[in-house]
This record gives structure tokens, C-alpha cells and sequence, in this order.
């Protein structure tokens, strides 16, 4: 059998039948692994973690009514074309994650996907759910995970209220002291994701480049693993996170040019000049790693924690809107803060929905889509951008995760759901074990299903 | 503590007896007496290179700087909570980390040719000394990468990469490629090892090598040069003297402009000046260019004080400094030309007090479109005098909702000072602050605020005195004896890649002496922080 098979031209068109001409996906050309084979197993599940800071113009957004029949309120208008693939919640509760203190960026993002409070001394958070779930992929997909933001932190001036900045520049935590660190170079997501495939390779070749890697890796996990015994406590843990990251690498060198992603224009640029480019190809970047099933699992920061950013592609009046999105929208300074802040939201809004049709235009061998048996969540830091709420969450949740969660509707849980729980439950949908997460989540949440 | 002029009482009482402020280690009462050597330095974990100091260090090792695309790659580290990117215990290390320093090191050893892997020309030798030749190949890649001789055990396994290597690869290049991006991956390269006291002992006097290594990452944010190892493999950094002489020596190397870029980027804000976004509504004349220069005079005011070595007091005082064309004319100079060329140029003296008034510091404590005096305030009281006001309480928003915005800033800001838990601090922050109001924005001298208000820049603070301007202030802060104390613990904490603790107060006393007694030398203050105990010695693990 070819090493890499190429994908059937009945999938090729039933892809490209269902493409919508969406302004950043390519059409489709690549398939995941493994799904050309006669009779597989249900198709996998995946799942994505969407953050967008600076909270929300809540009138705007939470829709009046609950229910299968809701009315789409206005910053969800966009969502029309996913609203059946989609669940809209509200009166999630995360306020596990506060402190009795300011700083409630640094508290909201670091508990966004850790249900945790920071803590002030330095980095020690939890797990986050991207990264419990991750853990039961290893060696599944070449990736474990994919984190994706798109702007680099800055490197000066100290964070909210006195915390690192590790909390504000991070959603994900590998361990308590280990955030993992996100690329915001779509070239480098493109390398980081597909570099491995050996494209243009000769088996010969690859063999020869994974010896080659393996070498070097031999060499450097011995003299490591010489080194730990001569070390004492703190510094041996540090060791560990050495030790983990090249049996990491380890294992992806083993998959080297084991892909079969065969339509992957490796010639392609993705040089990007605005922040909406950007946002772009790292969302088209997310579905490829999806469609190519290079990981299941993907978190992505949309914006920085506390992004002064102007939206000035946006208008209000007719005008850019030239507002700092933190301090004059958010924290309502602007006089017409509200109805700019509900069109930056729409514009995530809009985002949001065209990374689900991307997904839902992708066809997996039983008909079904990529977002069909997918999760993507999406939520934010805090809930009104003033008021710094940890409770009265709003989220999106699309997909279907192969049939187990009933959307179409909006649930709002008033507050008697902790995020924990939502998320207990989204990691028994991706196949996991667990009945807890973190310090709040003691089930699954009610009514998902 | 002097109180030149007593500001509205209560407020000032509170913060007089605590309420806000208070200086990092109350508790301490200084003794300025030490033993010869202080019973607990600290202890910095294995502490990971971070990205400026792994670029920095593959320039220095090979002579040239790594492509492009090696920055692109090495995941930024955050600013840690001491408010640096170098503190150890925050330099964390994700899986996600190896596979990009593997890429990294693919990339950098892709650049390099024969000539700048194996300089000395080992690898140039006879058939029959092959196995000899390849261990003095890696033997001295080792020892500058690994910045110590390797143990010949360890060495010989990465002498058997370059054999095997070669054996695949037929070529000495493919081969020394392949054995430098091993070096490039391995632990004692991505760490910085120091080794544990003897058994029954808590402290540990580093070695040479080690010794080596602190200086170096810490003046250069780099490697130790052949010199620096030189003076390691003499023993030559054990004693004050040695210390001192290599820390002088390596003050007057070009790459001590790390200290500007890193611990001055860090402490004075420099670096921020990359994460701005001025209001183009606001600030029509704010630019890339614009941007750029700021940048550049900031960091040429600062180097001013390691080449020339001034007293760093003049940093918040000195109305001369470093100037293009484009800053001269938004400082509203006439007649200075030169285009890009910079020249050090007399200020306005009635405008200009150091990095105070730098366009680029100014820019940074702003929001994108006005001046914030409270951000300004808090940066002057938390970076300069060290008094880290508390966290705003959960209800400080609140307060902040209820302000009428119509009024001029100051009466805006009493407002919130009305209410007792923010008083106490935000008097400080806020007449700090306000002394520095005469400056928009981006930085740009102004009479008259944005709300239309003419610019009040009176004040006072208890603690730090009263002036009439922001001139006034500058020499109140130059004035407090806070200053040369605050000056020592952010470097320190730079230096040692650690918070520090209250065990540290007789060292950071000692340090601040000496420094003071040189009249605040940049010189003073390195030397006396690398031959202080806590940079020459390091705790066990706590039992």
C-alpha cells in the first residue's frame, strides 16, 4: 500500500460541494489519515477552545429567550448559518477563579480553561481541560495539541494587578508551573503542523531523516537522564519538563512522514499583513490541522487579555472605530461604547460561525462533518467588560460531538452550573473517563444532552 | 521620612502609618552590619536561557547572528511578577519547547559552514587521528557552549554522534552539524547548572565556571566569552578582586548594551515602546518612525550611564541627552539638523528632567489616547521608590464608574479619593502622576490637558516631599533616600533571576552602600551586586 494514499475524487467533490466560499477557507483539498479505509470506526472527535477577551456587550449578546426556538439576539446574528449546529449558554459560573482583589483579566484568563484561581507568588494554576484531554491523544495524532494566538506578548511592564504575566499571555497549562506556549506565526503553525509529513520525500529519505533526528535525540535524553540523578529536588522537576519534552519529540520524529495530507500546497505563503489576515489563516490553519487530523484538540487566543486594540475595520456611524477596545469600550469611557463594543463582538460572532462552516464543509467517510464531531467552544475572560464578572457567563458551543450534544438551542443556567462541570462534561463527550474537574466540577453539566 | 509638606491629613496618615505603600520588607530594620558571609544567599532554580539570552548566546558562539527565523520560533517568555523575563522559577519549560528548540537548532546549524562549527580547525587532521580529532572538536564546542570544560564521559557520547554522523553523512560539515544541534538540545546548554552544596552543608560557594556564567547572563545576557572561561579556568573568580576586574572588563564590552536593552528594557519601560498603539485620531503625528526613535533615544540616554558611567541619579535629572532631527522637532528644538544622525543636545532645561520626560517613558504610561497620570504615578512610586501600592480592592471599579468626567482630571480623581480604601494610595500615585501632566499623550509638552484644563503640576506626597512641577518632583525622587535602594532590588532581582525575600535585606543594604558611596555609578552598583554572597554562593534546598 502507498505510504500515502491519495484521497478519492468522490471526496474531493463532495467536499468542494459543500464549500461555501468562505473569504479565508481554501477549498478542500487534503483528508484526514486513516479515512480512506474501507469501514472504520466512527469518526474521531475533536475539539477547540476559542478565547476572547475584554468581555462582551451583554444586552447585545445573551439572547432574550431560551430554548430550541430562541431569538438570535443581535451581536448573534451571524450565527444564523450554524444556529442548528450550535449551542448558545448563559449563567455559566467560573467565580472559582477569583480572588478577593483586582486583577481580574490575569484571574478570568488564567481560570478560563483551568477553572482556577491564579495564584500571586508566581505560576501555579492546574491543568487546563485542552490539556487533560490532550493527554489521552498522545500518540494518536502527531500533535498532542495546537495553541494558536494571535498576537506575541509583550515583553515589558508587569501584568494585571501584580500578577505574571504567564496568566494574562496563556490559557493553557500543561501542569500547575507549565503554560504552554502559543505560536502566532501562521508560517509557523503551517511548519509546526505539516513540516512532519516529509512531503516530497522518498520513503529512503525519510527513513534516513528520522535516523538522523533520532541520533541527536539519543544523545541528549542520555546526557539528560545522566545529569537528573547528580541534581537536587526543584532542580530535577525542571529536569522532568526537559525530560518530558523529548520523549515528546521523540514520538513525533517516529511519525515523521507517516502522514498522507496529500494536497497540502507546501508552497503556499503565509505572510500576513493585518490582524484580520492573521486571524484569517490561523483559523484556516486550524482546520487543515483538523481535516489532516494532525491534532484533535487546538486552544486559540483571539486576542491579547486587556488588547487596547482599535477594531478600525469595523464601523459605527459609518466611522472606523478608533476606540482602545480595553479602556474606552470595555470600561465604558466612550460615549457610544455600547453599540462599538456589540460590533466587535459580532465580528468574533461572525468569526466564530465561519471557522464552523469551514468545519462543516469538511466531509468525513460517513457523511458526516468535521463539525459534527467536533466541540468548538468559544467564551471569554469576564462577562461584562466593566463589571469584571466571573459569573453569568456567556459561551458558544458548536458541533456535535458525533451526535451527543443537543444544540440548536439557547441554555442559560443561571448560575447554578460551574464552567468545571460544562467542562467535565465536554471531556466525557471527547471519550474520557472523568466524573471531576478541577475544584468546582463535580459532574456533568445538566441538559447538554 | 521627610514630609516637606504636609498634603490633606488623613490621607496621608494613612499612608504615613501603613495604609498604602508599604515598602517591600517593613518588617526589616537595618542593621548595616554583615557578617562575611550571609548564612541563607537564596537559591535560583536550574534556570532555563531565555529567548534574548538563547539568541544572544548562538551569536556569541558563532560569531554571527542566528537567522531570522530562529527568533520566529522561540516561544516569547512572559515578564515574570518580579517584573522581569529572566526570573528562573517563571522560565518554564512545555513539551511544545523542545520541538521548537529542535527547529531552532536545525535552522541555526544550517547557516553555519565548516569554518564557523570547528574555528580551530580540529577536524582538519589526519585519517589516523580521527577519533582524537572529533573529541577535541567537541570538547571545545562543549566547553564554550556548555560554559565549562565537559566531564570526558559525557563528552565522548557526543564525540560518537559527530563519528556516526559522519559515517551517515561522508561529510565533516553534515557531521559537525548534526553533533552542534545536539549541543544545541542538550540540557547543560538549555540550563544553566549550578551544583549543591556539600553534605551537611546549607550554602555552597559557586565555582568558577559558574561564577563565569552569572556575570556573563547577567551584564551581556549571553554567554561567558574565552576570556571570561580563561579567567574561570585560572581561578581567577573567586575573590573580589577578580570578580570586580572581570565585571569592569565586561562593563566596557560592547555587549554590556544588554544591560540597557534587558534590565533597562524591563525596569524603565523601554521595551513596552514595541506594544504601543497612540490614537491615530488623537495623535496624527504618532509613526512607525516616530516609534522607533523613541526607542532609540531612550536606550542611547540610558547606555550614556555604562560608558560614561555616570551617577545614576542624573537618569531623572539630566535635561542634555541623545537626539535625531525627528526628536529634536517634537521636543520643539529649532535648529538642531543631522537627519538620522544622533547627537547629545541641551534640552529645554524648564521641560526635560531624564528619562522622566522622554517622549518614549511618557508614551508607554499612557493610554492609547491620553495621558494617565495614575499609571505614571504607580510606575514612579513602584519602579523608582519601591513602594508597591496593594492591589485596587473588587469594588475600585465601582468607584471609578461614578466619576464625573466632565470635571478636570484632578477634581476626577479626588472623586475616587473620596472613598477611604482608595485614598491612601491613589494620593501618592495620583500627585505623582499629576506632576507630569504637562506631557500629552505620546510625551508631547503641553499647558493645557485634554479635557481643555490648563495644566496644574503642583504636589506633594508624604514620604517624597512637595515641588512645583515635574522638575520639582524629579529632584524629589533623586532627593529620597528610597531611590538608590530601589535601584539596587530591581537589579538585583535582574541579577539573581529571583524575587528577592526579606533574608536578602543585609545584602541589598550592602550593595546599596556601596552605591551609594560611588555617588550611584552604574560601575558601583554592578560590581558591588557580583561580589555580593548572594551572587557568589547558593543555598541547599530547604530541608
Amino acid at each position: 500500500m502507498s505510504r500515502r494514499p491519495v484521497m478519492s475524487r468522490r471526496a474531493l467533490l463532495r467536499g468542494t460541494g459543500v464549500a461555501l466560499g468562505l473569504p479565508f477557507l481554501a477549498s478542500l483539498g487534503w483528508r484526514r489519515r486513516g479515512a480512506a479505509k474501507a469501514g472504520g470506526s466512527a469518526a474521531p472527535r475533536r475539539v477547540m477552545f476559542l478565547y476572547q477577551p475584554n468581555g462582551i456587550s451583554v444586552d447585545d449578546w445573551i439572547p432574550r429567550n431560551t430554548g430550541p426556538g430562541y431569538t438570535l439576539s443581535s451581536s448573534l446574528q451571524p450565527l444564523a448559518p450554524i444556529r442548528d449546529k450550535t449551542l448558545v449558554l448563559s449563567g455559566i459560573d467560573n467565580s472559582i477563579c477569583k480572588l478577593p482583589r483586582a486583577g481580574d483579566h490575569a484571574m478570568g484568563t488564567a481560570g478560563f480553561l483551568t477553572c482556577r484561581p491564579p495564584d500571586l507568588a508566581g505560576p501555579n494554576l492546574g491543568v487546563s481541560v485542552d490539556q487533560v484531554i490532550a493527554a489521552t491523544l498522545q500518540g494518536v495524532t502527531p500533535l498532542p495539541s495546537l495553541h494558536i494566538g494571535t498576537a506575541r506578548v509583550g515583553t515589558a511592564g508587569t501584568c494585571d494587578s501584580g500578577f505574571s504575566c504567564a496568566y494574562q499571555a496563556n490559557i493553557s497549562w500543561a501542569s500547575p508551573d507549565q503554560p504552554v506556549p502559543m505560536l502566532v506565526d501562521p508560517q509557523e503553525v503551517f511548519v509546526h503542523l505539516f513540516s512532519d509529513l516529509g512531503s516530497g520525500l522518498s520513503d529512503a529519505e525519510i527513513q534516513r531523516v528520522r535516523a538522523q533526528r533520532g541520533s541527536v535525540l539519543d544523545v541528549v535524553l542520555a546526557d539528560a537522564e545522566s545529569l537528573r540523578v547528580t541534581l537536587a529536588g526543584d532542580d530535577q522537576r525542571k529536569l522532568d519538563e526537559y525530560l518530558q519534552g523529548i520523549r515528546d519529540l521523540e514520538m513525533k520524529i517516529d511519525g515523521f512522514g507517516a502522514g498522507e495530507c496529500t494536497t497540502i500546497d507546501e508552497t503556499r505563503s503565509w505572510e500576513v499583513a493585518t490582524f484580520t489576515d492573521r486571524v484569517d489563516a490561523l483559523l484556516e490553519l486550524m482546520v487543515m490541522a483538523f481535516a489532516c487530523d494532525r491534532t484533535r484538540v487546538v486552544t486559540c487566543m483571539l486576542d491579547q487579555s486587556g488588547s487596547g486594540r482599535r477594531y478600525n475595520w469595523l464601523t459605527h456611524n459609518g466611522s472606523p472605530i478608533e476606540d482602545s477596545w480595553h479602556n474606552d469600550l470595555s470600561h465604558k469611557q466612550d460615549a457610544d461604547w455600547q453599540p462599538k463594543m456589540a460590533a466587535i463582538d459580532r465580528w468574533y460572532v461572525q468569526k466564530f460561525t465561519e471557522l464552523g462552516l469551514a468545519l462543516d464543509a469538511v466531509v468525513e467517510e460517513d457523511g458526516t462533518t468535521l463539525l459534527d464531531n467536533s466541540m468548538v467552544y468559544f467564551s471569554n475572560e469576564i462577562g461584562d467588560g466593566n463589571f469584571h464578572n466571573h459569573d453569568s457567563l456567556h459561551a458558544l458551543l458548536a458541533g456535535g460531538a458525533g451526535g451527543q450534544l443537543r444544540t440548536g438551542r439557547h441554555l442559560d443556567w443561571e448560575n447554578q452550573v460551574t464552567l468545571a462541570r460544562l467542562f467535565v462534561s465536554m471531556m466525557q463527550m471527547m471519550g474520557l473517563g472523568d466524573t471531576q474537574f478541577a475544584l468546582d466540577g463535580t459532574g456533568p453539566a445538566p441538559d447538554l444532552v | 521620612m521627610t514630609v516637606r509638606r504636609s498634603p490633606v491629613g488623613w490621607a496621608a496618615l494613612l499612608w504615613l502609618v501603613g495604609g498604602c505603600g508599604l515598602p517591600e520588607y517593613a518588617a526589616y530594620s537595618s542593621g548595616r552590619g554583615l557578617p562575611a558571609r550571609a548564612p541563607d544567599p537564596g537559591r535560583v532554580v536550574l534556570r532555563r536561557l531565555n529567548q534574548t539570552e538563547y539568541l544572544n548566546t548562538v551569536r556569541d558562539l558563532f560569531a554571527t547572528a542566528p537567522p531570522a527565523n530562529v527568533r520566529e520560533v522561540l516561544p516569547v517568555d512572559p515578564v515574570a511578577a518580579t517584573g522581569f523575563d529572566n526570573t528562573a522559577a517563571e522560565l518554564s519549560l512545555s513539551p511544545l519547547h523542545l520541538e521548537f528548540y529542535e527547529r531552532a537548532a536545525d535552522r541555526i546549524v544550517a547557516n553555519l559552514t565548516l569554518d564557523d562549527l570547528d574555528p580551530e580547525g580540529h577536524l582538519d587532521c589526519a585519517p589516523s587521528d580521527a577519533d582524537q580529532c572529533a573529541f577535541d572538536f567537541v570538547d571545545a564546542r562543549l566547553t564554550h557552549a556548555w560554559r565549562r570544560p565537559p566531564d570526558p564521559v559525557v563528552a565522548s557520547r557526543y564525540s560518537l554522534l559527530y563519528q556516526q554522523a559522519l559515517a551517515d553523512e561522508g561529510s565533516s560539515q553534515a557531521a559537525a552539524r548534526r553533533t552542534v544541534k545536539a549541543i544545541l538540545m542538550s540540557p547543560r546548554f538549555l540550563f544553566r547548572m549550578e551544583g549543591e552544596p556539600d553534605s551537611g552543608e546549607s550554602t555552597r560557594a559557586l565555582d568558577h565556571y559558574e561564577m563565569a556564567t552569572r556575570l556573563a547572563y547577567f551584564l551581556w545576557s549571553s554567554t561567558p566569552d574565552l576570556p571570561l572561561l580563561e579567567a574561570a579556568a585560572n581561578e581567577q573568580l573567586g575573590t573580589i578582586k577578580g570578580i570586580q576586574q572581570q565585571t569592569l572588563r565586561m562593563l566596557d564590552d560592547p555587549r554590556s548594551i544588554a544591560m540597557v536593552e534587558n534590565f533597562g528594557g524591563q525596569w524603565l519601560l523601554i521595551r513596552a515602546l514595541d506594544d504601543v498603539a497612540p490614537s491615530p485620531d488623537i495623535f496624527p503625528d504618532w509613526s512607525e518612525a516616530l516609534r522607533s526613535s523613541m526607542k532609540e533615544e531612550m536606550i542611547r540616554f540610558v547606555d550614556d550611564f555604562i560608558v560614561n558611567d555616570r551617577p545614576m541619579y542624573e537618569l531623572f535629572t539630566a535635561s542634555e541627552g541623545p537626539v535625531d532631527q525627528r526628536m529634536a522637532d517634537f521636543y520643539g528644538m529649532s535648529g538642531v539638523a543631522g537627519g538620522d544622525t544622533w547627537q547629545t543636545v541641551a534640552l529645554p532645561p524648564e521641560r526635560h528632567a531624564g528619562v522622566l520626560t522622554k517622549a518614549g517613558l511618557l508614551t508607554v504610561l499612557s493610554s492609547e489616547t491620553a495621558s494617565a497620570p495614575v499609571r505614571r504615578g504607580k510606575w514612579v512610586m513602584g519602579a523608582l521608590l519601591c513602594e508597591k501600592p496593594p492591589p485596587a480592592p473588587p469594588e475600585a471599579m465601582q468607584a471609578v464608574e461614578a466619576i464625573d468626567r466632565s470635571l478636570p482630571k484632578r477634581e476626577q480623581l479626588a472623586q475616587h479619593r473620596a472613598d477611604p480604601s482608595c485614598a491612601s494610595c491613589h494620593y501618592v500615585m495620583d500627585e505623582l502622576g499629576f506632576s507630569l501632566e504637562h506631557f500629552d499623550g505620546i510625551g508631547r509638552w503641553r499647558t493645557v490637558d485634554e479635557g481643555g484644563h490648563t495644566v496644574d503640576p503642583a504636589g506633594g506626597a508624604p514620604g517624597v516631599g512637595a515641588w512645583d512641577d515635574h522638575l520639582g518632583m524629579a529632584d524629589a525622587v533623586v532627593a529620597s533616600p528610597k531611590l538608590a535602594r530601589c535601584i539596587v532590588q530591581n537589579a538585583m532581582t535582574y541579577a539573581l533571576g529571583r524575587a528577592l525575600r526579606p533574608q536578602d535585606l543585609p545584602i541589598v543594604d550592602v550593595v546599596t552602600t556601596q552605591f551609594e558611596a560611588s555617588d550611584m555609578r552604574f560601575s558601583a552598583l554592578t560590581s558591588a551586586i557580583t561580589t555580593s554572597d548572594a551572587f557568589r554562593y547558593r543555598s541547599g534546598v530547604a530541608p
